[in-house]
């Protein structure tokens, strides 16, 4: 905590020196810079480059608010979402996710414990103003971790000069009985400016529609179909405070997301479990044994000097991850049946980790007629400690940096061609750990100090070509990843898999070549998007389950090995977007839009012991069509600039069946859900104020999510959900 | 226009050639997981069987797997704060509700605690696990071993990796 502190101010001051050098140098000509804080124009963004890009918007998120930011990005074709209960989830992008996928935050690459699967992302979806979302490999810029593809969300808007901005926000959701606000004001003067935003957020158990659940052939009943101890709260806050003047801006940042929750605790990850149910099942809402309780604080500067010349961004920041994993202590194994009196620390905690990262990058980019060219590097130093009385992974201390150069070059009006290059260094040191419990009398050591130090050279080559209504892109890439710790040196039971995982430190860099092209048609009413793609990893990195058992590291558990393997994936997406307005039909100031997207990724492992199995996670080909009438009840005018609308949708999603599994994984049925909503907005000059009320699951459909944590141990997803979000905007 | 055209079809007969590329050979797969059979007639352990310190049982378990067995475990642990990771709940609180046992009053006993694998002929299809277990009398320090309620445990394999687990309660005794 101390360091925390430590850190924030000293930034603070950095900041401070830094503006005001700036200050002074702009003080003199001061141009309108309303231009300026608009000049990135998204759809723009999205021609310029070659790769396949979807950008949403807050009204987006606002609009598919999950319990989670992964969640609320779902149908987002190629999006799909690891689900932890119903307030935590992790991204994946066309069945990569965990380590595979690269989240930004303005301009900082979100660092956590994101290789677990229990572990969500510390986001705070409702202080996002965009989320931009780069299918496939995207390594050239963002290192290490892009390999699937990149989440780059950037929070709070610089506000109007002389401008004071509000918002409020508040949901409830019917299932979890789930109540969240969240509140932030932005002022500005000429040149500063500051925002501030709290989120506070407190559900219940989630339901299913189910009165019990079938674990291992283990039936557990349910109380009214509540699952045990999902429970969560979670509260947030969120600080800026910047400097835009003529060619320069910079912004600090500060926030810190702090959440805690419960495991469905008739199994603790997947073990099933005999839990007092009257202890349990006294309230919904508090939060028991099995938990988890996160702590992201993160603080950075971004700092952008720009000139006809050239632009220039520079980006620091600090990150805390602290992780904390609480369960009543049970002697698995060779443990202590009871806990002594000796051990050092609180017998409750089974695993704790707790990483600071220290990120730094810059950016140049020199337009020179058609030619832009652009150079970077980024440095980054993790340090990771354990605690707790479980072990899976040591601690470790790495650092990552990487240098890139690339260019673009307008061939003609309609073409465009790109290409880059990146170098990375990477060096990781892992500690060496020993129980603190002796097995067959040793203290079994279960991690070697490791040294391992990694080169990677990725590259990418793109095309553009965009002519009236019809953009076409090419990509081609190698992208990498260098190895987590985990996957180099854990050594231990996970409690979650029942299993005993085994890492390698010998692994490679993990390494993919891909490619992908996007075919746009966008006109005024119709628009369509195909966006297919195919990849080759030459050694995926997966933890993949023997037929053995280990009895003095593995408590005689099934022995699970981090194996390379070549994989062959190809997939694709496709949206089309239709809307019927006024000019063909009658429709009183109405119009409908319907927009109707697929999804479909495929996977296959071509080399080692799972030759022909698929990837874990898989998400499963998809379907949507959703119809939105939206009409407008009082239109503006010069008198009453007032104006009333109104909306009204469906939503019907289809998922195949998922049979491309991996051991230990089960095959998974198909399913249909359905979704209604309805929203009013009212506008003001000034105010505006919006409510919408969305029926998740109307049918209550009893479904299971392949790509959900809980799938394992065969939990249906949450029945029918009823939300209803109202938010005001001044 | 004509070049963009030109582009459009490039990157289709790509995508077309790239699906067509992958999707060539069907590997025959193993999706099943193995399966335990404790429920005929001569099955041992089953749930509520009583075994005893200084004594030998002899296991009679069938295991089953569509494509090949990979291995099994046993493992028997106590289970004096009922944590229960049982596969067959119903049948347990019935056991438990005889509530003639439990609540070991010789707190200073250590608990009873045993783990093994073994390994099955490659190739097998079906296999009946039938090996025979001790029970010490004593712990290696000589001190005695708790009486009351125990866990089985059984997990089978198979080659492709996939498990299958059975737990059913037991009670070990001093004769």
């Amino acid at each position: 905590m101390q360091s925390r502190i430590c850190a924030a101010v000293m930034v603070v001051c950095a900041y401070f020196v830094v503006s005001n050098v700036y200050a002074q140098s702009d003080s003199i000509p001061v141009v309108e810079l309303n231009t300026v804080t608009v000049k990135r124009n998204t759809t723009a963004r999205n021609i310029s480059t070659s790769k396949s890009v979807e950008t949403v918007d807050r009204g987006f998120i606002t609009h598919n608010l999950g319990g989670s930011l992964s969640e609320s990005l779902e149908n987002i074709p190629g999006l799909s979402s690891i689900n932890i209960g119903s307030g935590q989830g992790k991204p994946v992008i066309r069945g990569l996710g965990f380590n595979r996928v690269a989240v930004v935050e303005d301009n900082i690459k979100h660092q956590a414990q994101q290789w677990g699967s229990d572990h969500g992302l510390e986001i705070d979806q409702y202080s996002l103003e965009r989320a931009e979302i780069i299918k496939g490999a995207a390594s050239l810029e963002y290192g290490s971790d892009a390999i699937g593809g990149v989440i780059n969300l950037s929070s709070s808007r610089i506000p109007q000069p002389h401008s004071l901005t509000a918002d409020a926000q508040a949901t409830t959701k019917s299932n979890n009985q789930f109540f969240g606000v969240s509140a932030g004001v932005g002022l500005r003067g000429e040149n500063w400016f500051t925002t501030s935003r709290f989120t506070a957020q407190d559900y219940a158990d989630f339901c299913v529609p189910k009165n019990f659940v079938n674990i291992y052939s283990y039936r557990i009943s349910l109380n009214h179909g509540r699952l045990r101890n999902t429970a969560g709260k979670e509260y947030d806050g969120h600080f800026t405070i910047g400097y835009i003047g003529n060619g320069f801006k910079s912004r600090l940042i500060i926030s810190n997301v702090n959440s805690f929750g419960g495991f469905f605790a008739n199994a603790h990850g997947l073990e099933p479990r005999n839990v007092d149910t009257k202890v349990h099942d006294r309230s919904i809402r508090d939060i028991l044994q099995p938990s988890q309780s996160v702590n992201h604080f993160k603080t950075a500067l971004n700092v952008e000097r720009w000139t006809s010349q050239y632009t220039l961004t520079a980006d620091i920041a600090y990150q805390n991850n602290h992780r904390l994993e609480r369960s009543p202590y049970v002697s698995h194994g060779y443990m202590p049946l009871t806990c002594p009196e000796t051990y050092n620390g609180d017998p409750d905690t089974e695993y704790l980790y707790n990483k600071d990262v220290y990120t730094a990058s810059a950016k140049l980019t020199i337009p020179h007629g058609r030619l832009n060219l652009k150079t970077g590097s980024t440095f980054e130093l993790q340090d990771n400690q354990i605690g707790g009385r479980g072990f899976i992974i040591p601690s470790f201390t790495s650092i990552q940096s990487g240098l890139f150069v690339g260019a673009d070059y307008q061939l003609t009006p309609t073409y465009k061609l790109e290409a880059g290059v990146r170098y990375d260094l990477g060096v990781i040191h892992t500690d060496p750990y020993s129980d603190w419990f002796k097995s067959e009398d040793e203290y079994v050591q279960r991690a070697q100090a490791i040294d391992r130090k990694f080169n990677d050279l990725s590259w990418s080559l793109g095309a553009t070509a965009h002519s009236g209504k019809l953009t076409a892109k090419v990509n081609f890439g190698k992208s990498f990843r260098i190895p987590t710790a985990q996957e180099l040196a854990c050594n231990g039971v996970n409690y979650h898999h029942f299993s005993y995982e085994k890492g390698d430190p010998n692994l490679h860099s993990e390494s993919a070549y891909q490619a992908d092209c996007e075919l746009t048609y966008g006109g005024r009413l119709f628009t369509i998007i195909l966006s297919p793609y195919a990849g080759y990893f030459t050694n995926y990195i997966f933890l993949d389950p023997s037929p053995s058992f280990d009895r003095l590291y593995g408590c005689g558990n099934q022995i699970y090995n981090y194996k390379e393997c070549e994989v062959g994936r190809y997939g694709g997406e496709i949206l089309m977007k239709f809307t019927v307005d006024n000019r063909y039909v009658p429709m009183h100031n109405g119009k409908i839009d319907i927009e109707a997207g697929a999804e479909y990724t495929q996977a296959k492992q071509k080399s080692g012991s799972k030759k022909g199995y698929g990837l874990p996670f898989a998400p499963p080909p998809s379907a949507k069509v959703e119809g939105t009438y939206s009409m407008l009840i009082k239109k503006p005018t010069q008198q009453n600039r007032n104006s009333t609308a109104a909306s009204l949708g469906a939503m019907v999603k289809t998922v195949a069946q998922q049979n491309h599994i991996v051991p230990p994984e089960s095959p998974t049925k198909g399913y249909t859900t359905v979704e209604v909503s309805a929203g009013f907005e009212f506008k003001t000059p000034k105010h505006s104020l919006n409510l919408t009320l969305r029926i998740k699951n109307l049918l209550n459909t009893e479904y299971y999510e392949h790509t959900s944590f809980y799938r394992l141990i065969n939990l249906p997803a949450q029945g029918r959900n009823i939300i209803i979000n109202l938010s005001y905007k001044l | 226009m004509k070049n963009f055209l030109k582009l459009t079809y490039i990157t289709l007969a790509f995508s077309v050639f790239t699906l067509s590329a992958c999707n060539n050979d069907e590997d025959e797969i193993d999706t099943e997981k193995p399966t335990i059979d404790l429920s005929f007639n001569q099955a041992f352990p089953q749930n509520g069987s009583v075994l005893y310190f200084g004594e030998s049982f002899t296991l009679n378990i069938r295991l089953a797997d569509n494509f090949e067995l990979g291995a099994y475990s046993v493992n028997i642990h106590s289970n004096f704060d009922h944590h229960s990771h049982s596969t067959e709940e119903e049948e347990e609180e019935e056991h438990h509700e005889e509530g003639e046992h439990h609540h070991h009053d010789g707190e200073e006993g250590d608990g009873f605690y045993f783990s093994q694998d073994y390994t099955i002929p490659s190739g097998s299809k079906e296999y009946t696990a039938s090996n025979t277990i001790e029970i010490s009398a004593h712990a290696p320090d000589g001190d005695e071993y708790q009486a009351g309620d125990y866990h089985f445990m059984i997990t089978v394999t198979d080659k492709a990796g996939f498990s299958t687990f059975k737990s059913v309660g037991i009670e070990i005794k001093n004769r």
